[in-house]
């Protein structure tokens, strides 16, 4: 997951007069890279009408790297971004690029890009004249603005369409245009807020491969704002979660999936089944009444303890006798659901625990997981456990 | 499978509604009606134009009509009168200050009302748009007692200020279209590229306001040209503007020197109208 930047384009770093021919720097120079900014967020607080949406003790953004901020619908995301693009004033604390206090400018004076939701292209202009915007407010002269122009929509592939009007474009071409205006005027930071959101399920796909490349290619930091969970895990080298404007875990895709922070990261992202209960005399976890063998590592009779198992590390077989799984729980199979790749299974136990197991398809239905009103064993191994609250002594 | 009747009929399974392809005898009937209705209405609008327009090459000094002959001597009587001249040349001069007048402080309030949160933003709407539900004979007199009182009356700033208030409700509707319908996010985006406010104005927020601002315009300009009502008790002997002449010669002597007059102001709105909606799409916006 390192931000390992391959620069096929010189389209950040380079000088501003250079043109990307055969003088252009060799691409080891620019990997110094003058236009990956980093980011310090310290103590910041928004809200509105004295509502506090936002409280973030700490977040820093690496230089060139690309953060998701990822929650749910008003989780405070948007006014993070908002604030750091100087949109929405922070009732405390500061926000650095750089070292450089950012939190008392306007907007313009900022120096960072902005890519929109629903794509905010100007539409009295054509699309270069869109990307050569930001150039024009910047007085680059002429001849260097038509070639940065070209070199950002080549970036994005979209060289043939310089003369249309944004309107004539498809969606995810202009999310494009919207991407190359941004990254036209070389900002240290790019912010994205929700771009991928308004394209449909196939397009969202092609698309964030290809916001991911053009994120190597110049290298600049990128600040995604999501509240798709599939989008952050495959796009990020760090995730932010935030819930009720605080951060609820910041790290690597993997980290945030495998070793969820809270209670509610495991539940957001992968959707984990959440065991809440007390540990019990012989190890297991006493969930609503029902025991459960959960394979907690280090059980201490009487503590309270919340651990989670993730839907496809579940396995299911037919009921297994007295004897029972080293970890898991006996129930019938209530809901059964074909997705495609894989299958939706719910198990309910007697004692009402509903558990939710993601069976991955077999094909031709040599392995279909039972029908509903099957008997089963849910299992699944003590190390796939996510403890979330320990129970354990200490 | 075995009704084969239409290729195009679906399979088994719950009949859909059929769409009829042949239309009903009552059907026809109705379509006839509303084409008929429509025509109707039309010529209902055109006609008095038509009339007037007829009436101004009539050879004789009557409005009768239909006229008999063809001559252009009431153009060269009222372009070549004096008084006519006087009149055309204050009512020119009004349009060319209302217009600006009101296209500025109609931009800018409607754009305000349309985008800002602020105390009393809804009262502020409503007192822009007064003029509309007021009679206007009743800003009429209110012009004239003020007027009065501080001695404007017959003058060209008192016609000024008097059409420019008429004139204005109806630029700040036409511009408040345009900007509901402007996307806030084009302006940040123009901010996160760097565009100072007033850039920003003048770049993205201008341009996209461009349709409703040229339609309050236009609106202004036809309002100050056409205004009666208000200008009658404004204005005096040293300021009869077009409207006010044609009212009186309508009155006192009626030739078809007014049916000439009238036509060449229609001439001139129709050429602006194309000019403009050349320019932009203005009607969508009126």
């Amino acid at each position: 997951m390192a931000a390992a930047v391959e620069r096929d384009l010189p389209l950040t770093g380079a000088p501003p007069a250079g043109p990307p021919a055969a003088d252009a720097p060799p691409a080891g120079a620019e990997a110094a890279g003058a236009a990956a900014g980093h980011v310090e967020i310290e103590g910041l607080a928004a809200g509105y009408d004295g509502h506090r949406v936002l409280d973030l003790d700490r977040l820093s953004v690496r230089r060139g790297e690309f953060l998701s901020i990822l929650g749910p619908s008003g989780c405070g995301k948007t006014t993070l971004l908002n604030a750091i693009a100087g949109f929405v004033a922070p009732d405390t604390g500061r926000i650095l690029v750089d070292g450089a206090d950012i939190t008392g400018l306007p907007p313009h004076r900022r120096e960072l890009g902005m890519v929109f939701q629903n794509y905010a292209l100007f539409p009295h202009l054509s699309v270069a004249g869109n990307v050569a915007y930001g150039l024009r407010v910047h007085r680059v002269p002429k001849r260097e603005r038509a070639e940065r122009v070209a070199e950002a929509l080549r970036l994005v592939g979209l060289e043939e369409f310089a003369g249309r009007r944004p309107r004539a474009l498809s969606g995810g071409q202009q999310q494009r245009v919207a991407i190359a205006r941004a990254l036209a005027t070389r900002p240290a930071v790019l912010l994205l807020d929700e771009p991928l959101s308004n394209l449909d399920a196939k397009l969202r796909r092609e698309m964030r491969v290809e916001l991911r490349k053009i994120q190597r290619s110049v290298g600049t930091t990128m600040v995604f704002v999501t509240h798709d969970q599939e989008e952050a895990l495959s796009l990020s080298d760090r995730i932010a979660v935030l819930n009720g404007g605080r951060l609820e875990q910041l790290g690597t895709p993997d980290e945030v999936y495998r070793r969820p922070a809270s209670r509610f990261v495991a539940q957001f992202i992968g959707a984990a089944n959440v065991l809440e209960g007390t540990v019990r005399d012989d190890g297991s976890l006493d969930v609503g009444g029902a025991a459960v063998a959960t394979g907690l590592p280090d059980p201490v009779p009487g503590r309270e303890a919340v651990v989670a198992v993730r839907p496809e590390r579940i396995r299911l077989s037919p009921a297994a006798g007295a004897a029972g799984p080293a970890a898991g729980v006996t129930g019938t199979v209530s809901y059964r659901a074909f997705t495609g790749d894989a299958w939706q299974v719910e198990v309910r136990t007697a004692g009402g625990l509903v558990l939710t197991v993601r069976v991955a398809d077999s094909g031709a239905g040599g392995a279909d997981p039972p029908g509903t009103g099957t008997a089963v064993t849910a299992s699944w191994d003590p190390a796939d456990l996510i403890v979330l609250e320990p129970g354990a002594g200490r | 499978m075995a009704d084969t009747r239409r290729p195009e009929t679906r399979p088994a399974g719950p009949r859909p509604t059929p769409v009829p392809r042949r239309r009903f005898p009552a059907d026809r009937a109705a379509s006839l009606a509303g084409r008929l209705l429509a025509a109707l209405v039309f010529l209902f609008l055109v006609a008095p134009l038509v009339v007037l327009v007829v009436s101004s090459f009539n050879p004789a000094a009557s409005v009768a009509f239909p006229p008999h002959g063809f001559s252009t001597r009431w153009y060269e009587q009222v372009l070549g009168s004096r008084d006519w001249l006087v009149s055309f040349q204050l009512s020119g001069l009004l349009v060319l200050l209302v217009v600006p007048t009101v296209a500025v402080i109609g931009t800018l309030a409607a754009y305000g009302l349309a985008r800002g949160s602020f105390p009393g933003r809804g009262a502020l709407h409503a007192l822009a748009l007064s003029p509309l539900m007021a009679p206007e004979i009743i800003t009429a007199l209110g012009l004239l007692y003020y007027f009065q009182g501080i001695g404007l009356i017959d003058s060209v700033p008192a016609l000024w200020l008097a059409h420019s208030l008429i004139a204005l409700p109806y630029a700040v509707r036409a511009v408040m279209v345009s900007a509901a319908g402007l996307d806030p996010a084009l302006e940040r985006a123009a901010a996160s590229l760097g565009a100072s406010d007033v850039r920003v104005l003048l770049t993205v927020t201008l341009p996209l306001l461009r349709p409703g601002i040229l339609a309050g315009a236009l609106l202004a300009a036809v309002t100050s040209l056409g205004e009666v009502a208000v200008t009658a008790l404004v204005a005096g002997a040293h300021t009869t503007t077009v409207p006010l002449r044609v009212f009186s010669s309508a009155q006192f002597e009626l030739d078809p020197s007014v049916a000439a007059v009238s036509s060449l102001l229609m001439l001139a709105s129709v050429v602006v109208m194309v000019v403009a909606d050349r320019f932009a799409k203005i009607s969508e916006v009126l």
